[in-house]
Order: C-alpha cells, then structure tokens, then sequence
C-alpha cells in the first residue's frame, strides 16, 4: 500500500522531502516551517505534497546519529518518488551533502540555512543550490557601538549545541577584528543558570551579544528567544544578538536573521528547480536580507539615543510620539467644531522637522504656539512628577490666567466650576487607568465671575514602568455652541411642552369637567323631578326648588362657555405673509431628535417659487408640529426598516397651497376614519384626543381645509390642510 | 339594617341633584360634599356602596377608594367623571371599581349600577360574615 501510494499521487505533483535540523518548538525552525507550509500549500504549478523530519541535532548530535538517521530515511522513503530534498538549517544542509548520494541519489537539493558562511559555495554539487542569510555580525556589533559609544567590553554569549557552536564561530571571527577597540569576553557553552549570573553583574557600559543558544552546556533544550527573554530581564547591560527570534524580548536588536523570509525565499527557489529551473547558489535570489532591527522600548529603556540609531534600520514597538498623538487630540477637537486643517499641517510640518532636528526647541515651541493659535486652540502641558503645568497664551486666556502666572495641576483645577470638576476627574482618571485620551467639557469660572464653557481633551505619556509621567492636551472655547445648544433645547421643550401638554391637555380635561359638572346637575334634577311629579301626589315643591337648580346650573354652564371664549380670544390671530419652506423647516427642526432616537426619517419636498402662504405663523405651526408627531407616532415601533416621515408642499390652484404630511405607518382603521377629527378622539394611551380637533379649527379660522386620507400604493397615510396663498404672493 | 348609598361629590348643585334623583328611585342616600367627612362617619356594619366623583380636590375619588379599602368595611365604589380620563379609569379598575360612569350617564345606567353594587356588597358581607363564623369556630375548636 505505501508503495503504491506515488503513483496515487495527482497527476504531476511534485514530493519534496523537508529535514529540519532541530525540533518544531523553536521559534526559528516554527517561523520558517510556516513559510514553507504557506509557500508549498499554495503552489499549483507543480502541486506539492511534502514530508518532514525534525532532526533535533542540537540533543542529538549528527555525528552520533548518522548511521541511525540514514537507516531511518532510508527505509521510510524507500518507496516514495522523491523530488526534491530541502535541508532547513546548516547540520541537516551537511547531513545531506555526506548522505545524498546512498539516501536520494540524483534528486536535487534546495537548502535554508541562516548564515550564508557556512556554506562553502564553490564546492557545492551542481544539484545543490540554496538560500542563506547573510548572518551580518559586523551589523549587529556597529549598531551597539553607535548606541553605546561608551562601552568598554564586550560579553559575548553562546550554547553548547553544534548549531550554537558554529553561530559563535562566526562571531568570533568578526570579533576578532574589534580586539584592539574592546576587550571581549566570551562565556559559552555553560549552563543556563550560570550565563544568566554573569549577565546580571555585567557593568552597564557593556554590549551584550547572545550569538546563539539551543542547548545549554547541562543539556537543557533551550531556544535562543527564550534565553533572550530571561537574559534581557536580568542583564544589566543591553543585550544585543543575531537571531529574528530576539525580537521583542527585551533585547536591543541587531542585524537579525529573519527565518521566515529566509524559508519563503527558499521555498520560492525550489518551486523553481522542480519546474525544471536553475538557480546558481550565491545568485541574488539565494540571499536572504538581515535586515537591522531596533526595539524602541528596550531602547527607552536603557536610555540609548534614537537619534544614533541608523537610517536603515526598523525602529519596532514604537509608542506614538507627542505629535504623533497630538494629531489624534487635535483631530478629536475637530468634533467641537473648530477651524482645524491649518492646525494639522502646522502640527505635522512640526512633527516632521522635529524628527530631523531636535536642536530648536524654542524656535519650535514658537511654531506650536502659532499652530494653536490658528486654530483657535490652547495647549498644555503637564509635569505629573514636578506639578507645573505649562500652557500657551491661549490657553492662559481660556482660563483667565495672566501671561506670566506660574500654573500648577491646581490652580487649573481652581478655576473648573465647582459642579463639573468631579465628572472632569473622572475622565481623566478613566483615561489614565485605560490609556486612552480623555474628552470633556466643562465651566470655566472666570476671576472676574464670568462663564465660559471648554471643551478639553488629553492624554498621559507612560515611563517604561507604566507609570504617567506627563499629561498634555488641548482646549478650546465652546461656549458659543454650548449656547446655541441650550437655546435650541429650551425652544423645543417650551413648543413641544405648549402645544403637547399644557394648552391642549388643560384644555381638554378643563372644558369637560367644568361643563359636565352642570350639565350633569341638571341632568340628575330632570330625570328627579320626573319622578316626584310621578308620585301620587306629585311632589310640587320638590319639583319647583328642581327648577330652580336647574335654573341656576344653565347659567352656570353659560359661564364656563363664556370664560372659555375669553380664553381662545386672550391671543388674537397675527395674520401675515409665510414661507412654507421656513415654516416648515422650523418645525422639522424641533422635532430632529426627537426623530433620530426613533429612527425615523424627516424629509421635506418644498418647490421652489412656490407662493407664501397667508397665517398666524405661531398657530400654522402647531398644527404642522401636530401633525408631524402625529405621523410619528403612527409609525410602527423597531420596525426593521427605516421609517419615514415626509412634508410635501405644492400649489393647488385656485388661490391656495395645500401642505401634506406623509407617513409610512399603520394607516387610518376604515372604522376610525370618521371620527378623526371629533374633539376627544383618540387612538394613542397618552393621547387627549383633541389635536385633530383644534388643528382643524385652526386651518378652518384660516380658510382652509385639513383632511386625511390613507396612502394609496404603499403603508401609511397622509394629512393635507391648504392655507390661501398671501396677496403679494400671488402677483 | 337597610343599605345606604354614600354618594360623595364636591359639586353642590350635582350633589343634591343625584341624591334627589336617587331618593326619589327609593334608596337610602347620604350625601357629603367631601371623601374625609364621607370616611369620618363611616360605621363598619353600614352596608351598601359609594358612588364618588373621580375629580375632586383634597381627596379624590382614587384615594377614597384606596382609604376605604384599608377600614372594615370595604364597600363597592362606583366612579363618576366628566369625561373618560384613560389612565384614571386603569388605575380604578384595577383597584377594584365597581364601575366607571359619566356624570351625565342616563338615568338607568345609574340606577342598574347602583343596584348591581348592593346586591355585590350584601353578597360579600355574607360571606365575609360566614368566614368570620367558620374562622370563630375553628378558634374555639383548636383552643
């Protein structure tokens, strides 16, 4: 069955054998065991099926397992068409080379091995080609001079495994060069233990170099990352190294291998050679880039200048910096509504020429004060250690501080409005403990009592402790549309509440118990005297003091009618010249949110050129605000789709415009359809039933009409009135 | 003894207009002009039932419903109002009202409710009565 399984194989797939030199857990091998997974998986010309072996040489040596581990293959792949053979790492590379000729006789060699001098390229056999990492130890070792022109040793650090073994090798050798510079000091090939207590009482003006550790001199499988991990949390000097895998483990970096690359390229080359291709072993395509590396934290860490780190190298990890997050603040200030474009491009123009030069500090705090300025903002800036608080002449203005006063946290915080400090404390917090920048608006007490309103936001830097160790942010003055804000808000609720509740609502109820009180009254005494006169013998004088109450209680009733009159007639109709579209968009405007939170759409289809309409525009408008929440509320509630509210206007001809409002809602009932307009109809639970009723009247006074009738074509209904149109209008 | 109806309204010309009408129908009326001197004299063995305008000042017709409901002699309240006021009349008739009329209801409706109300009171303090009976018994049986 094994053996019949080549020829099951798809029509022209390709086998390539992959034997890995060390086991699946390393970093280095699991980073370039993917890239050849990906590669592999994805290649349809040739398809590939693959195999691996992980040779773990760094426990078990190649020299003691030779004999075992050619046995092993070859009873394994005995009767498996292999194609290509790809040794991952320079061990299984020289496993192979000695072993080719009985294991795969004739089947091509593609190899990934991380230091391209380990290869001896000329004497490669023509089916053996490969990629390798320039394994730049020169790079590693000029980057941690440039950060540490200080130092006065270097320790040189490495494992007992063969692979370990022939990293520092190489290392050495470009070591030897630096002898005259600095003394080196190698300690390799001891146990774990012992090399992380060398690393800890190292001098802090040492380097550091971790060439390579897979195996400790005790035996212990290890992994360069995780010894890097251990190293660089104890050491009390930078630790630099070679491998990719030493990212982002508290080492400084260096000119590291990057073995996923290094697999991916390989992995490309031998696509190549099993479609029949040549690529000559130290060609371009064979070389794969280590690239240099810096960890910006464990530069910060170890307070080694950004500035010397060089220009080709990647800075990883890398917080934001100030203008990087002042871009963040500005653009959050942009919702406060300010002039802002001019801010940004000061900003970044500053950010740029701040990273070219440092020297200017004062030319640039000029700049950023120019910058705020335009844009209308102040800023500030807070020492957490010290309390001073620096802030521009803006900034100062906003809180009515003098140009010269020196500021702390509290003097700011003496001028934030008793009421408001609290919820301003608790932002900050909120974004201290989050890490995040903080957004409020607050009352600024004046010292001359005055009030100003300021939109604030901010956000902390953090030492490498975590620890906050300056707050800065921008303000800005709102009251302007804290004001707009109100006013709106207070206009809305007085005509929603006018119109909604209290004259509508007192009406109702008002006019009905101070009528049915006498209405009843008399009522009562007519069907009583009914009843006396009945008797045998009728009761006359009952009768007669009946007649008198109900007397008495029809004139009352006349005095309720006549005191409801004056009422209507307290406010007198201001006829004038209206613009529908004016008119209508004002009421649309109160009603916005109210719209919003019930996800209902308002729309207005108002011509132009359409005549001005003659009315009291305050009356005009409640029946269109009656209507408009009307419509609102007949709409159906979480409904999925949008619901829609819609005011039409159009001419009607004869003299008179006619206003529709539109909704797509649950229609009119055919059996409700009558009674819509009668005063105390009602189909709503809170409803008084008497807006239909007096917004008729109102239209009526006017001398149009107001009518519903359910949409035809589609949900809803739609209430139109006319109004005539205005004299002038017409001509 | 003979049930009374209470009938408890702050309008004075509605008042004596109703217990005219209700005298002259033959039954026993008690007017007050207030839910306080109506509670005030209440006695706990008085049967029959209350009819009560909704609106009134100081007490309205829900509290009077709701006090009466906490003495002995927790009789039937038959509401009046002007017009149907609709969360009113939920809370009312979910604290039990007998019925809900408008002041200017017709003579029968009145009449008919009035009625339905005594024979419902005369029903529940018979067997608020035999409960008391059995409850009196069982005292003496387990003492």
């Amino acid at each position: 069955m094994t053996s019949g399984w080549a020829q099951q194989a798809p029509a022209g797939s390709k086998q390539v054998l992959v034997l890995y030199g060390e086991r699946l857990d390393l970093p280095a091998i699991r980073a370039a065991e993917q890239s050849l997974r990906e590669t592999f998986a994805a290649s349809t010309s040739p398809p590939v099926e693959w195999f691996a072996e992980y040779f773990d040489f760094a426990r078990f040596p190649a020299a003691e397992q030779d004999a075992n581990l050619t046995q092993y293959l070859r009873t394994r792949y005995a009767g498996r068409r292999i194609d290509l053979v790809m040794p991952v790492s320079s061990l299984s590379l020289r496993f192979i080379l000695k072993h080719r000729g009985s294991l795969f006789p004739g089947v091509p060699v593609v190899y990934a091995v991380q230091s391209a001098a380990e290869v001896n390229v000329a004497a490669l056999p023509p089916e053996v080609t490969g990629v390798a990492a320039e394994l730049d130890v020169r790079g590693t070792v000029e980057l941690a001079l440039r950060l540490q022109p200080e130092a006065e040793g270097i320790l040189c650090l490495g494992g007992a495994s063969a692979a370990d073994q022939d990293a520092l090798a190489q290392v050495t050798r470009v070591l030897d060069g630096y002898k005259d510079r600095l003394p080196v000091k190698y300690f390799a090939g001891k146990a774990l233990p012992e090399t992380v207590e060398e690393v800890r009482k190292v001098p802090r003006n040492t380097i550091v170099l971790l060439a390579s550790m897979i195996r400790d001199g005790e035996g212990r499988a290890l992994s360069t990352r995780e010894v890097s991990k251990q190293l660089s949390a104890i050491s009390a000097a930078p630790v630099y190294g070679f491998a990719g895998t030493m990212m982002d483990t508290g080492a400084v970096g260096g000119a590291l291998v990057d073995f996923s690359s290094t697999g991916r390229q390989a992995a490309g080359v031998a696509l190549k050679v099993l479609n029949g291709g040549k690529v000559a072993p130290g060609s371009p395509e064979t070389k794969s880039p280590t690239p240099l590396l810096v960890d910006w934290r464990a530069l910060r860490h170890w307070k080694l200048p950004l500035a010397q780190v060089p220009a080709e190298a990647v800075v990883m990890f890398r917080k934001p910096t100030l203008w990087e997050d002042h871009r963040g603040l500005i653009l959050s200030i942009l919702v406060v509504g300010l002039a802002q474009s001019v801010t940004i491009a000061a900003l970044l123009v500053h950010r740029a020429r701040r990273r070219r030069s440092e020297q200017s500090l004062r030319e640039s705090e000029k700049k950023m004060n120019l910058a705020a300025q335009a844009g209308n903002l102040g800023l500030w800036m807070r020492d957490v250690d010290r309390g001073e608080v620096w802030a521009t002449e803006k900034c100062r203005t906003l809180f009515g501080f003098h140009p010269e006063e020196a500021l702390t946290y509290d003097t700011f915080l003496s001028r934030v409005h008793p009421l408001d400090r609290e919820p301003k404390f608790q932002a900050v917090r909120r974004a201290l403990a989050e890490r995040t920048f903080y957004d409020t608006e607050y009352r600024v007490v004046l010292p001359d009592g005055g009030i100003r309103w300021v939109g604030a936001t901010g956000q902390a830097e953090y030492d490498a402790a975590g620890k906050p160790t300056r707050m800065l942010g921008v303000c800005a003055d709102i009251t302007a549309r804290k004001e707009s804000e109100f006013e709106t808000h207070e206009l809305r609720l007085e005509l929603a509440h006018a119109s909604r509740v209290a004259t509508l609502g007192q009406l109702s109820s008002a006019l009905a118990h101070e009528l049915n009180q006498p209405l009843g009254a008399i009522l009562r005494n007519a069907e009583a005297a009914e009843l006396f006169l009945k008797m045998d013998p009728p009761d006359i004088a009952e009768v007669l003091a009946i007649l008198a109450d109900i007397r008495k209680d029809d004139q009352r009733a006349g005095g309720v009618i006549d005191r409801m009159r004056a009422l209507l007639k307290r406010r007198h109709l201001e006829f004038e010249s209206l613009e529908v579209a004016g008119l209508v968009g004002e009421v649309a405007g109160f009603i916005l949110t109210d719209a919003a939170v019930r996800h209902v759409t308002l729309g207005t289809s108002i011509p132009e050129g359409l005549p001005t309409v003659r009315g009291d525009r305050v009356q005009i408008q409640q029946v269109l605000l009656n209507l408009m929440i009307n419509a609102m509320d007949a709409l159906p509630e979480g409904a999925a789709d949008e619901q829609s509210v819609v005011v039409q206007a159009r001419y009607a001809g004869g003299g008179s415009v006619e206003i529709s409002v539109r909704d797509t809602g649950h229609g009119i009932p055919p059996e409700k359809a009558g009674k819509l307009f009668e005063p105390f109809f009602t189909t709503k639970p809170q409803g008084m039933g008497i807006g239909l009723a007096i917004s008729r009247t109102i239209i009526e006074a006017h001398g149009g009409k107001l009518w519903a009738e359910n949409n035809t074509g589609g949900p809803g209904a739609t209430f139109h009135f006319t109004l005539p149109v205005a004299e002038e209008g017409r001509a | 003894m003979k049930p009374v109806v209470f009938l408890v309204d702050d309008d004075a010309s509605f008042l004596t207009a109703a217990a005219r009408l209700l005298r002259a129908s033959g039954f026993t009326v008690q007017p007050f002009a207030t839910a306080q001197e109506f509670l005030a004299q209440l006695r706990e063995d008085t049967p029959g039932c209350v009819i009560a305008d909704l609106q009134m000042p100081a007490m309205s017709g829900l509290d009077l419903q709701a006090a009466l409901a906490k003495t002995g002699n927790a009789m039937p309240v038959i509401f009046l109002t002007g017009h149907g006021d609709i969360p009113s009349t939920v809370q009312a008739m979910r604290d039990g009202a007998e019925d809900f009329l408008e002041k200017r209801a017709p003579k029968e409706t009145l009449l008919a409710a009035v009625t339905r109300a005594l024979a419902r009171d005369a029903m529940e303090r018979e067997s608020r009565t035999k409960i008391k009976g059995v409850r009196a018994r069982f005292g003496k049986l387990s003492g």
